[in-house]
């Protein structure tokens, strides 16, 4: 039939005729998406308005830590792998590029930061057949510093290859026992670095199949954790220098279990527990290491992976859910009341109008702010702050 | 002023033609899409300036079954992604923001998760004006739609835009493969580009030129801005409307911004490139962030064969408000204002782009109307029997 003439007898819809944002009820419905509960800005990978930051395709942001002198050290994945630190202090406000670690290599998951003031990174290739990765890399800040004007930077060594061909999925740090624990990849051997000589020990395969979380974290009882095969945890004891599996899962939705693994950890240090997400389904969980109970939480989001997680200084859990390809939501869990809820996409309007849509890295600040690794072609650093809960009582007297 | 308009009434509802272009029969083809009201779907249509004749070509959403009645946000527009050929034919994507059929409103972020009111993502289709026949392509990616396009027909490449994240893409037509090769910025561009090699250009959030290396298929992000404004920053400065000089060795464009303004980009003088500003598009400088939005636009670029860029510019200063025709003499840069763009009674609020037939009639689709249209002005050198033009007369990108 000749178009012209169906549409002619053709039923249009409706017609509105005012603009949608003219009417009350919608106009709420464009900012809706968007984190409204706190404030969300960013930092360029490099001072804006001075230098350029570092480039598009290696500054996603795979690795973070809050150092012991309140810095954010991060570490990016891609082309070149960098090692960063945003400095907060008066006058700087702004993230230096402290060089590049490796070509063709990442940093996930394996950012962590010692007691004596230095900074280890372990590399991974960001592809199979990548040979790059493997080197576990030391910053010594030495009088590293920045302020408007420049900056000194610190010293980046190469102090192990922990396991030969190997690249590295994940560390975590013991600073009582000046020990960094590992794993490599593909093999998935778990090794142990001393801090104090240097020496590593690789004390054998975590799981049997070779299918493991990239992922590790050191819980308040000294033992490392981390999962096998299908989100099965195990730990480290260090005591017995043994792996010990646990024979607790994590959650999944039923029948995907065989596609789940751990995609994010982060300590309580109040209470001890391991808060988690599962990366089948986005699945937050926590796990107790005292009963050796594991809790799921339920999923914050609508979409896969739990990709950041980290707790914050008042005990509230924050983390970012979504895949790869997809648009993240920042969620938050709080477990005095076991709200569980999601906060949105995170957008930026400072230092740049900016939608945050992949997240793969997360810490908190030492004044409870949470920072946020963007992991997209062009990344930046993204600073949470939640709101500031309203006083409940004051023993201040109030006017008469 | 010798000016008229086409109205596409058969579409009574539809409000915007986000696309325009000429294919090689001289025909005159425009997307008229609807996108402010819900469940309604984009058509290709022609216009043939010889007879006058508009010609109802393609249900496009039907075509290629995604029925604006699914539930889906609709397949509402060709966002300047329909493209002419060599051959005669036709290259076009589809794009979103028209709400599913009894909704008001629609934005991919609420939905990008919602298996029912998400959009699914963007086609890319090829049509044969001759013969009729309509190619679907396909989904090339999930929730996401086409914003710009641009069309490498040496290479065999299309080169794209999506939105909302803003991704660019390379489309393969040698072997109908799609490949994203990220995140250019935010705030999306409104035109991708040629060179003569045919790498791709277009304009970061900040204005920054990104280009497409198609040698070594890389996105390079060059250290050159469009202009804006002294008292601005760059935010929000990306690009709206681009053209080739008649000399084929520069573009002309103006910016998507609070401050509408035209350059000239060199792409092969020096490494990157040379930029140049030429200054507020026309009129006084607006200030008024809170009349920015359409205070400012400026679309329609199309070079005349009188060797003027002839461009739309919104006119807030003096009544009757709404689109001007002017002129600008490249070389002088001396800007005419040649009139309002009125035609049957209605002033046309805002238009996107522009196109020529091969006698250099000028075309001039308007957005924000309803039923919508596109205007023709004949400049005097037609009149006075300017020759006819031979292929190609237009750019190759939207």
């Amino acid at each position: 039939m000749d178009l012209e003439k169906e549409l002619k007898g053709r039923r249009w819809p409706e017609l509105w005729r005012e603009s949608p944002l003219e009417v009350p009820e919608l106009q709420d419905y464009e900012k809706d998406p968007y984190v409204r509960e706190g404030r969300i800005v960013l930092r360029p990978l490099g001072r804006k308005g001075i230098t350029k930051p570092i480039p598009p395709e290696e500054c996603a942001i795979t690795s973070l830590v809050t150092s012991l002198d309140d810095r954010i050290f991060g570490a990016t994945s891609g082309r070149r792998a960098h090692l960063f630190v945003y400095d907060p202090a008066p006058g700087a406000d702004h993230v230096i590029d402290l060089g590049v670690l490796e070509e063709g290599c990442g940093v996930r998951r394996s950012l962590v930061a010692s007691s004596d003031g230095r900074i280890f990174a372990g590399t991974r290739g960001e592809h199979p057949s990548s040979r790059a990765g493997g080197k576990l890399f030391c910053y010594t800040p030495m009088d590293d510093y920045s302020d408007l004007y420049g900056y000194r930077v610190g010293k980046i060594e190469v102090v192990a290859t922990p396991v030969e061909s190997d690249g590295i999925a994940a560390l975590a740090i013991d600073n009582n026992r000046k020990r960094i624990y590992g794993i490599s990849a593909p093999r998935g051997l778990f090794f142990v670095y001393d801090i104090s000589s240097g020496g590593v020990e690789v004390n054998g395969a975590v799981d049997e199949l070779g299918i493991f979380s990239d992922i590790l974290i050191v819980g308040k009882d000294g033992c490392a954790y981390g999962a096998k095969r299908w989100g099965s945890l195990f730990k480290y004891d260090p005591e017995c220098e043994e792996i010990v599996p646990l024979g607790v899962e994590i959650p999944s939705l039923r029948g995907r279990k065989r596609y789940n693994k751990v995609d994010s950890l982060a300590l309580d240090e109040y209470s001890g527990r391991l808060y988690g997400g599962g990366s089948a389904d986005g699945v937050l969980f926590y796990f107790d290491p005292q009963d050796e109970k594991m809790i799921s939480l339920g999923k914050p989001v609508a979409q896969p992976r739990i990709r950041a997680l980290t707790v914050g200084r008042d005990g509230i859990v924050y983390g970012i859910g979504g895949g790869v390809g997809g648009m993240g939501h920042l969620f938050r869990y709080d477990p005095e009341g076991g709200d569980l809820r999601d906060l949105g996409i995170p957008l930026a309007t400072s230092q740049r109008y900016w939608h945050g849509y992949e997240f793969d890295a997360a810490t908190t600040g030492p004044y409870g702010e949470i920072y946020l690794g963007e992991s997209d072609r062009i990344s930046h650093l993204f600073i949470y702050f939640p709101p500031i809960p309203e006083r409940k009582r004051s023993t201040l007297k109030p006017p008469v | 002023m010798d000016m008229k308009s086409f109205i596409f009434s058969e579409l009574p509802i539809h409000d915007t033609c986000w696309s325009i272009t000429t294919g090689r029969d001289g025909k005159i083809y425009v997307a008229v899409c609807g996108e402010m009201t819900g469940g309604l779907g984009v058509f290709l249509v022609s216009v043939n300036t010889e007879t006058d004749r508009i010609e109802y070509l393609v249900d496009v959403a039907e075509a290629l079954n995604e029925p604006p009645d699914n539930g889906h946000a609709t397949h509402s527009k060709i966002h300047y992604c329909l493209l002419p050929a060599d051959d005669g034919t036709l290259y076009g994507a589809t794009h979103c923001t028209g709400p599913p059929l009894g909704h008001r409103i629609w934005r991919p972020w609420n939905c990008w998760d919602d298996s029912i009111h998400m959009f699914t993502g963007f086609h890319i289709f090829h049509y044969d004006p001759k013969s009729g026949k309509f190619e679907d392509f396909g989904i090339q990616t999930p929730n996401e739609g086409s914003r710009a396009m641009a069309l490498a027909e040496k290479r065999k490449r299309l080169y794209g835009v999506t939105y909302p994240r803003d991704h660019f893409y390379v489309y393969e037509l040698d072997t109908d493969t799609y490949r994203d090769l990220g995140r250019i910025g935010d705030v999306n561009p409104q035109a991708v580009w040629l060179d003569r090699e045919e790498n791709a250009y277009t304009a970061d959030d900040l204005g920054y030129i990104v280009k497409y290396d198609a040698d070594s298929d890389r996105l390079l992000h060059l250290d050159v801005q469009i202009p804006h404004a002294p008292f601005r920053d760059g935010t929000h400065n990306t690009v709206y409307d681009v053209v080739p000089s008649p000399d084929g060795k520069s573009v002309y464009g103006v910016t998507w911004s609070y401050d509408s303004r035209l350059f000239r980009y060199d792409p092969c003088d020096g490494p990157e490139g040379k930029m140049h500003d030429l200054g507020r598009a026309y009129g006084p400088e607006i200030v008024d962030w809170k009349v920015f939005d359409f205070a400012n636009h400026t679309g329609g670029l199309v070079f005349g064969s009188d060797g003027y860029l002839y461009f739309a510019s919104y006119v807030c200063w003096k009544e009757p408000k709404g689109m001007y025709l002017i002129r600008m003499d490249t070389k002088t840069l001396k800007r005419e204002e040649i009139g309002p763009l009125v035609a049957d009674g209605y002033h046309t609020q805002y238009i996107s782009k522009a196109t020529k037939d091969y006698a250099s009639n000028l075309f001039f689709a308007s957005c924000i109307n309803r039923p919508t249209r596109i205007y023709e002005y004949t400049p005097d050198y037609v009149k006075e029997g300017h020759p006819r033009r031979s292929w190609p007369i237009v750019r190759k990108w939207g």
